[in-house]
C-alpha cells in the first residue's frame, strides 16, 4: 500500500482522480482525494476520461442527444462534442487544482479518450502500482457489476476510493471493516495514515459469522497491532451474512472514511445496494 | 387648594397696596443687596408698573436665608414651599380645553395636534406642562416585540405584549428558542429521524438510478448505446462494443435502418420521460423532507413555548404572538435543514467540519427584541424629539448572524400609545424628517430603522398622538409647504400670548412658579421673587394690566435667579437673585424686554 510506500521512501505514489467527461468534479470525491493525498504525502493526478463512443456517436447521423433534463437537442446535439469537451475538461482542471492549491496538494490534470477502463488502467500503469484510485462517479446499486471489471482491468493500483449516492461526510473516525486477516497490516497501516492526516481516531470493526471467530479475529488483530498504538476494536456478528445489517451498524459509527476488502459483506461482489444506501462517506476497498 | 397655609397665611398678610413699582431692570450692572435696598426706597425709574403686587423693596433688605413671616409680601405666602405647586399652563384655558379634544379622538392619526405660539419655547413649555399629567393618567401602552425568523428570509414581525412585559417576554421567547434549538438538534441525529430521513433519499436516488439503469440494461440488450455527454446523454447503435460507423450503417438493408431508427427513438422516449421526471421526483423529495421536518419540530416548539404560554394564559396579544413565534420557530428549523445527501461542503486542505452532528441553526436561535420599554404603571409615554431626523424617528435595525438582532428604537416607537413632541421649526430644517413622519401618519405604521430594498425591517402599528410644536411663524410656514400638514394635524390650537393679571392669574402664576421648583431642583423663593417675576412678566406683555403667559421665559429667569443665590450660598431665591439676574441679562445684551426670535 501507499502507506508502505511512503514509509519506506520507494517512491511517494499518486492519487488519480478519475474524472467522466463533465464539467462538474463532485465536491466530496475532490475532499477524498486531496485527503488521502495529505494522508501519504501524495499528488493528485486527476484524468478525465472521455469515452470514444461518445466521438464516434457524433460522427453517426442517426445519433441523437438530449439535454440533461431530457430536451432532445437531435444529432445537432453532438455537432460541438469536441467543444463541449474541452471546456468540460477546462472547468474540472480548474476546480482540482484551485482545490489542491488550497490544501497545499501538487496537482496534474489531464484528458485521455478511448475505453474507460483501458484508458484508466493505462493512466494507473504508467506510474504503479503505488496509486490510490478515487471515482468522482459515484457508486450505484447496479454497478456491482461494473465495479467487478473495474477491479479486474485496473491492477496497478492498491485500492479504490468511491463513494455513494448519499455520501456526505469525511469527518468522523476511520474504520476499517475486517473480514478476515488477509491484508490486514497493510489496511491497519493505511487507517493510521489518514487517522493522523485528519486528527481522528481508528475503529477496527471485525465482523465474523459467530462469537468464536471473532474471538480468535480479535486475537490475531491484537497480536499484529502488538507494540503499535493501541485502537479500538468492536466486534459484529454477521448473522445469516446479513449485508445490510453490517452496514447498519458501520453507518451509526459515522465514519469519516471506510476501508473495506471487495468480495466480503460490505463490498459484496454481486450486490451493491446495501453499501449504497449505508454508505454516508469515502469507501477505501481494496482487492 | 391653591395655598397649604393659605387660611393662616391671609389672616396674617397686610393689605396689598398699589405703591410699589419694580426696579429698573435696564440697569446694565447687577445690583447688590445693598443697590436692591436703595432703588426700593426711591422712585422707581423703569418701565411703569404693568402689575400691581405688594412691596418688594422690604423683602430685598431681609437676608435671603431668612423667612419673612407668611404673607409679608401679601401673596399669601412666605416662600414657594408654602404653596401648592402647579406644572399645568397659566391663562390657557381654551388651549387646554382644545388640547383635552385633540386628545380625545383617540385612535385617529389624523387629529394629531398643532401648537403655535409667540416663540417656539413658548409653544413646547405649554405642550409639557400640559401633556404630563395628562399622560401620567393614563394606561401605559403595550410594548412592542420584534421577533425575527430566520436571517435567510429576511422576515421581521412585530407583536405587542403587556406593558412591563417586554423584557421578560423576550427572555422567555430566547429561552424557549435555546431550548427548541438543543431539542431539535438532538431530534434531527436521532435514529427516527434519520431512518425516515435516509428512506425519503433513497426511494428518490432509487427511483431515477433505478429507471437509468433498467433503461441502460435494455438498450444494451438492444444493442443500443446510452452514453454520458458533457453535456447530458446521447444514444447511437452498437455493434461488438462499438458505434456503428456511418458507412456501415448505410449498408444495412433499409428495413433494418428503420428497425434501429425505431428502436432509438422509443428509448428516447422512455429515457426523456426519466430525465424530465426529475424535477418532479426532487420536488416531491423535499416536500417529504419538509413534512418530516415540520412533523419534528412542530410538536417540540409547542413544548418549548408552553411555560410562556401558561404564563401569558388570557392575554391574547401575548398568545397570538406565542402562535407566530412558534409558526416562526418550524419555519427557522425548515429553513437550516440540512438535506441528507444534498452535497458535503468539506475544507478541502484536509480538515473537515462534521456535515450532520448539528444543524447549523442550533448555533442562531431565533432572534427576539423589545423595541422599547414601557414600565407599567408609568402612564402613557411622553416623548420629546425636538431635533427630528429620519433616523430619530424610526430607530435603527442590526441584524447579523453573529450578533442577532439589535434593535434601537425610534421616537415614534417609544412614543407609541402615548405622545410624541416635535419641535415645528426643526421639521422645517429637516424635510426628510417630516416626510418620514407623514409617511408614518398616513400609513398608521413606522418602520423599525431606515427601510431599504437590501436591509430587513418590520414595522409597528402606531397608536400615538403627534403633536407639533413651535413659533406661529413656523408653523405657518411648515403648513405652507405641505398642505398635508393640516390633513393630518387637525387640531390646531394658538396660545395666548397674555392674559389679564387678574388676582386668580397671579395666584396661578405664583404656584406655577412653584412647580418649577420642583422641575428644574431650585431653591424655594421668596414672596418678593415671586412677585418680582410675575412683574416681569408683566412687562414682557407690554400691555397695562396684562401678564406675558410664556411659562418658559419665566422659568428660565427663574433659573438664573437660582445660579445667583448658588452664588450667594443663600437658602432661598430673594428678591435681590431675581434682580441681579435680569441686570445680568441686561449686561449679556440679551434682546430683553423683547423676544428672541424662536
Amino acid at each position: 500500500m501507499m502507506a508502505h510506500v511512503a514509509a519506506s521512501g520507494e517512491a511517494r505514489g499518486r492519487v488519480v482522480l478519475s474524472l467522466a467527461a463533465t464539467p462538474r468534479v463532485p465536491p466530496l470525491a475532490l475532499a477524498a482525494a486531496i485527503r488521502v493525498a495529505h494522508a501519504f504525502g501524495a499528488e493528485v493526478e486527476a484524468v478525465m476520461i472521455e469515452d470514444h463512443r461518445v466521438l464516434d456517436a457524433a460522427g453517426f447521423p442517426g445519433a441523437i442527444a438530449l439535454s440533461g433534463n431530457g430536451v432532445d437537442l437531435g444529432h445537432a446535439g453532438l455537432g460541438s462534442i469536441e467543444a463541449d469537451l474541452e471546456r468540460a475538461f477546462a472547468a474540472a482542471r480548474r476546480a482540482v487544482e484551485l482545490a489542491c492549491r488550497a490544501a497545499k496538494v501538487k496537482a496534474h490534470a489531464r484528458r485521455v479518450r478511448g475505453e474507460p477502463l483501458s484508458e484508466l488502467a493505462s493512466a494507473c500503469a504508467e506510474m504503479g502500482p503505488w496509486n490510490v484510485v478515487v471515482l468522482a462517479e459515484s457508486l450505484r446499486a447496479s454497478g456491482a457489476e461494473g465495479l467487478g471489471r473495474l477491479l479486474e482491468s485496473v491492477w496497478d493500483t492498491t485500492g479504490f476510493v468511491m463513494l455513494g449516492p448519499l455520501a456526505r461526510r469525511l469527518d468522523g473516525p476511520i474504520i476499517v471493516a475486517i473480514e478476515d486477516l488477509d491484508r490486514l497490516p497493510a489496511l491497519l497501516r493505511t487507517s493510521e495514515r489518514l487517522a493522523i492526516s485528519g486528527a481522528t481516531e481508528v475503529v477496527l470493526v471485525l465482523i465474523g459469522d459467530d462469537a468464536a471467530t471473532l474471538g480468535w479475529m480479535e486475537a490475531e488483530v491484537r497480536r499484529t497491532m502488538m507494540g503499535e498504538r493501541p485502537r479500538e476494536i468492536r466486534r459484529v456478528t454477521a448473522a445469516h451474512g446479513a449485508a445490510s445489517a453490517v452496514i447498519e451498524t458501520l453507518r451509526r459509527r459515522a465514519p469519516g472514511f471506510l476501508l473495506a476488502r471487495y468480495g466480503g459483506l460490505v463490498v459484496p461482489a454481486d450486490d451493491l445496494s446495501a453499501v449504497c444506501e449505508g454508505l454516508e462517506c469515502p469507501l477505501l476497498v481494496v482487492r | 387648594m391653591f395655598f397649604r397655609r393659605g387660611k393662616k397665611d391671609k389672616a396674617e398678610a397686610p393689605a396689598e397696596t398699589d405703591a410699589d413699582e419694580p426696579v429698573d431692570s435696564a440697569s446694565p450692572e447687577a445690583p447688590t443687596t445693598a443697590e436692591v435696598a436703595k432703588r426700593a426706597d426711591t422712585p422707581p425709574a423703569g418701565p411703569p408698573a404693568v402689575i400691581h403686587l405688594s412691596s418688594s423693596a422690604r423683602s430685598a433688605q431681609q437676608p435671603a436665608s431668612g423667612v419673612s413671616g407668611a404673607g409679608v409680601d401679601g401673596l399669601g405666602f412666605a416662600t414657594t414651599a408654602d404653596l401648592e405647586p402647579t406644572t399645568a399652563p397659566v391663562g390657557q384655558d381654551k388651549a387646554l380645553e382644545a388640547l383635552d379634544f385633540g386628545i380625545s379622538m383617540t385612535g385617529a392619526l389624523d387629529y394629531n395636534i398643532l401648537v403655535s405660539g409667540a416663540s417656539a419655547s413658548a409653544a413646547l413649555a405649554f405642550t409639557r406642562q400640559a401633556i404630563a399629567p395628562r399622560a401620567a393618567g393614563e394606561a401605559g401602552p403595550a410594548e412592542w416585540v420584534l421577533v425575527a425568523a430566520s436571517s435567510e428570509d429576511h422576515s421581521l414581525s412585530s407583536v405587542a405584549v403587556p406593558a412591563g412585559r417586554g423584557n421578560e417576554f423576550c427572555r422567555a421567547v430566547a429561552a424557549a428558542a435555546e431550548e427548541f434549538a438543543a431539542l431539535f438538534a438532538a431530534a434531527r441525529t436521532g435514529d427516527d429521524f434519520e431512518a425516515r430521513a435516509r428512506t425519503i433519499e433513497i426511494e428518490w436516488r432509487a427511483g431515477r438510478d433505478g429507471a437509468l439503469a433498467r433503461l441502460e440494461r435494455e438498450a444494451e440488450e438492444q444493442a443500443i448505446a446510452i452514453l454520458r455527454t458533457p453535456t447530458g446523454f446521447a444514444m447511437a447503435p452498437m455493434h461488438d462494443g462499438r458505434i456503428v460507423k456511418t458507412d456501415v450503417f448505410a449498408g444495412l438493408p433499409p428495413s433494418m435502418q428503420a428497425d434501429i431508427r425505431e428502436r432509438i427513438a422509443t428509448l428516447e422516449k422512455r429515457l426523456t420521460a426519466i430525465l424530465a421526471a426529475g424535477p418532479e421526483a426532487a420536488r416531491q423529495r423535499r416536500s417529504a423532507l419538509r413534512e418530516l421536518i415540520v412533523a419534528t419540530a412542530e410538536p417540540l416548539a409547542r413544548l418549548v413555548l408552553d411555560d410562556v404560554r401558561s404564563a401569558y394564559a388570557g392575554d391574547v396579544a401575548a398568545t397570538a404572538a406565542l402562535a407566530q413565534i412558534e409558526q416562526k420557530l418550524v419555519a427557522e428549523a425548515l429553513v437550516d435543514a440540512v438535506e441528507p445527501g444534498a452535497g458535503a461542503a468539506t475544507d478541502l486542505a484536509g480538515t473537515h467540519r462534521r456535515e450532520d452532528a448539528a444543524p447549523r441553526w442550533s448555533a442562531r436561535p431565533p432572534l427576539v427584541a423589545l423595541l422599547g420599554e414601557a414600565p407599567s404603571g408609568s402612564g402613557a409615554p411622553v416623548v420629546e424629539d425636538l431635533v427630528p431626523t429620519v433616523a430619530s424617528l424610526l430607530g435603527r435595525l442590526d441584524r447579523t448572524p453573529a450578533s442577532g438582532l439589535r434593535v434601537t428604537p425610534g421616537s415614534l416607537h417609544r412614543a407609541n400609545g402615548g405622545y410624541l413632541i416635535v419641535d415645528a421649526a426643526a421639521l422645517l430644517d429637516e424635510p426628510q424628517a417630516w416626510v418620514a413622519l407623514k409617511r408614518a401618519l398616513l400609513s398608521g405604521r413606522a418602520s423599525v430603522g431606515v427601510p431599504t430594498a437590501q436591509a430587513d425591517h418590520a414595522e409597528v402599528p402606531l397608536a400615538l398622538k403627534v403633536i407639533v410644536a413651535g413659533s406661529t411663524e413656523a408653523c405657518l410656514h411648515l403648513a405652507e409647504l405641505d398642505p398635508a400638514l393640516s390633513a393630518l394635524f387637525k387640531v390646531e390650537i394658538g396660545l395666548a400670548e397674555t392674559a389679564e393679571a387678574s388676582p386668580a392669574l397671579r395666584s396661578d402664576l405664583a404656584r406655577g412658579i412653584a412647580g418649577l421648583v420642583a422641575r428644574f431642583g431650585l431653591r424655594h423663593l421668596e414672596a418678593t421673587a415671586v412677585r418680582r417675576l410675575i412683574e416681569e412678566a408683566g412687562t414682557w406683555a407690554g400691555e397695562p394690566g396684562r401678564v406675558c403667559l410664556d411659562a418658559s421665559r419665566l422659568a428660565d429667569l427663574a433659573r438664573e435667579a437660582d445660579c445667583f443665590a448658588a452664588r450667594d450660598e443663600a437658602k432661598l431665591i430673594g428678591l435681590i437673585h431675581v434682580e441681579r439676574a435680569l441686570a445680568a441679562r441686561q449686561a449679556r445684551g440679551v434682546a430683553w424686554p423683547g423676544r428672541l426670535p424662536g
